[in-house]
């Protein structure tokens, strides 16, 4: 009896050795690399779509936010595709994140992204550009794996027709006041003359084992200042696809103000 | 006595059970399933689809839930298959506003057509699945199509001599219902439609595979809805819902979903009735333009006949008042697009332009019995 509870004993643990064993013969890239790099920091870099500095209404429902010339909005999808994405540091390198392109979704919470291997040190801003150089704009959209950001299958900003991406997309409806009919409208990025470069100010020593960084996108200040008293009605311009003269003029507007639509707010 | 029989019985129940399960197990080993690659199903130019990683394509996989697929056992008094409402000739939708299900039972929306599903992240018109393997069973267990059990299910495919052999040549298992769900899986994301004149024209480099008409239909279809003086708009702007290769929407966050004005309020809830989300209510999925010529009629509930009926809906009768619109349509100030009749009529020739007929006579999605 206690002989045969010894092997089922011995049986047990050689199970559980070889377990262990085939466990790392399926993982050759983690076994045996267990040491941190020192000098290398993880990001975490959040993007966070919001209204008035309010974080969007939830996905679904219908409320809405006033943004200039006293109209009201509502967003129901908002995605941007950024390249050339990358910490700055003092002396003006680039640091870049990942193969620095992204499709950010803020309306479908793709707006999370994690990065390891950054270089501790000091950085004065992060950088990015919304929308692509020629070449990639206008190459072949079918070369990107899966999974990649510049997958059209998997972003949906890929204008078929014309070639090359939509860089930005926000579409809603809005209310010219509150019991009027819900109109739509529909701003698309698009085209290289809309090809824009943000530098959001930093000034931080990054110097942890993990940072997070999260950047605010205010969508009403992309419609307007009102303090400035100037900004882009929806009455007169419901609709700008980056295509004819006036609404090349409204997206010129529209990214005008986007300047001042980003804006980090969290590092930690 | 009667312990002696009792240990008796045991043994012989344990030898015959072992020796059941060796003889299942060196079967087993006499089979290898043969690997399909990736490349071999899906064409380069409509770039690389997320593929689920957990079953990759194997002839004999693809082959059985092809079987399974043509199979009736499948529904309670096995009158019903998946190809009763999904037949290859109408690019595997049925010319039916609504499928008949066992005992002539009806179901609420039309069966949609089946192709390049590999490129969707939704299924149904109410975009209520998000993976194939679990979209088979719907059909399956629902009242008013196969009504089946699953337990009885796999009670018979188990017992099925045909299935035994090809779930063990599949997967190197007897039959079961995951296994069942991932050949199924297999083979529906193969049925790939990309032959038609419409996808050798795209992205718009070979004028000559289309007509003059076909042309000015393509120009209609991918132009943006602009009004001039006289109130007439040279684009109509469908591309936004069904654009690109496919000639459906891409945004896969979004599902591939629209509300496309068919009504002034809510009849059928859609996407609303899943996510009971008030700007989803009224929203269905847009399904693909290919082969659109083959799958009338149209919309989730079969209303329009023809697609002249279809186009007329979008140039004069949508209902911009509908509170869930598609922010795109309704951006055009609730003015409705008046098209010509010749802008009609050449934008029927461009969608007509979009049938590929060898996929509807491909012998590898045709009935396997």
């Amino acid at each position: 009896m206690h002989k045969g509870r010894r092997l089922n004993i011995t049986a047990l643990f050689l199970l559980f050795a070889w377990t262990i064993s085939s466990c790392e013969d399926n993982n050759p890239g983690d076994g045996g690399n267990n040491k941190t790099d020192d000098s290398k920091f993880e990001l975490q870099l959040s993007f966070n779509g919001q209204i008035d500095n309010e974080p969007l209404p939830p996905v679904g429902q219908s409320v809405f936010k006033t943004k200039y010339g006293d109209e009201l909005f509502m967003i129901t999808n908002w995605a941007m595709i950024f390249s050339d994405l990358a910490l700055v540091t003092e002396d003006d390198d680039t640091v870049r994140l990942g193969d620095g392109y992204q499709w950010v979704d803020l309306r479908y919470n793709r707006n999370k992204f994690t990065y390891k291997g950054i270089p501790k040190q000091r950085y004065k801003g992060i950088q990015f550009t919304m929308g692509l150089d020629s070449a990639v704009n206008h190459g072949d959209p079918s070369v990107w794996a899966a999974d990649h950001p510049l997958n059209p299958l998997m972003n949906g900003l890929h204008w078929g027709w014309s070639g090359g991406y939509i860089f930005q997309a926000m579409d809603g409806r809005y209310k010219v006041h509150e019991d009027s009919f819900a109109y739509g409208f529909s701003y698309h990025t698009a085209t290289m003359q809309f090809v824009t470069r943000y530098f959001l100010p930093l000034e931080e020593d990054l110097s942890g084992d993990k940072h997070h960084i999260a950047v605010n996108i205010n969508a009403d200040r992309f419609f307007g200042n009102a303090s400035l008293n100037e900004g882009i009605l929806f009455a007169d311009d419901p609709v700008s696809h980056s295509e004819g003269d006036h609404e090349e003029e409204a997206m010129r507007k529209f990214l005008d103000h986007s300047l001042y639509g980003f804006r980090v707010n969290l590092v930690e | 006595m009667k312990r002696n029989v009792g240990i008796w019985l045991m043994v012989v129940a344990l030898f015959s059970c072992s020796k059941e399960e060796q003889a299942f197990d060196d079967s087993r080993k006499s089979y290898t399933a043969t690997p399909v690659s990736t490349s071999d199903i899906f064409p380069m130019e409509f770039g690389a689809p997320n593929l689920p990683k957990d079953n990759p394509f194997t002839e004999e996989g693809i082959f059985l839930g092809r079987m399974l697929f043509y199979d009736p056992i499948l529904s309670l008094d096995s009158s019903v298959s998946c190809a009763s409402c999904h037949q290859q000739q109408y690019a595997f939708a049925e010319p039916l506003d609504r499928s008949f299900g066992i005992f002539g039972l009806r179901t609420s929306r039309s069966a949609m057509p089946l192709f390049n599903l590999a490129y969707s992240q939704k299924f149904f018109w109410d975009a209520r699945v998000s993976s194939l393997r679990q979209l088979v069973f719907e059909p399956i267990v629902a009242h008013n199509e196969m009504a089946m059990s699953l337990a009885r299910l796999e009670e018979r495919l188990k017992r099925n001599k045909k299935y035994i052999e090809y779930f063990n040549k599949a997967f190197n298992e007897e039959p079961n219902l995951y296994d069942m769900s991932l050949a199924m899986e297999q083979f529906l994301l193969s049925m790939v439609s990309k032959d038609s004149r419409f996808n050798r024209f795209f992205p718009g480099d070979n004028v000559q595979e289309l007509n003059a008409s076909e042309l000015r239909g393509a120009f209609i279809f991918n132009g943006l809805v602009n009004f001039d003086a006289n109130g007439n708009t040279k684009g109509a702007d469908c591309f936004h819902c069904h654009g690109g290769e496919m000639a459906q929407q891409q945004n896969p966050a979004m599902g591939g979903i629209a509300n496309n004005g068919l009504d002034a309020s809510t009849t059928d809830l859609g996407v609303g009735g899943v996510t009971n989300r008030d700007q989803d209510m009224g929203v269905f999925k847009a399904p693909s333009l290919l082969n659109i010529a083959l799958t009338a009629p149209y919309m989730h509930d079969g209303r329009f006949k023809t697609l002249e009926e279809v186009i007329d809906h979008y140039s004069d009768n949508v209902h911009y008042e509908n509170p869930t619109i598609h922010p795109q349509m309704a951006a055009h100030g609730g003015i409705q697009l008046n098209l010509s009749d010749q802008q009609k009529t050449d934008l029927i020739a461009y969608l007509r332009s979009m049938t590929d007929s060898t996929f509807i006579q491909n012998p590898k999605y045709a009935n396997p019995f």
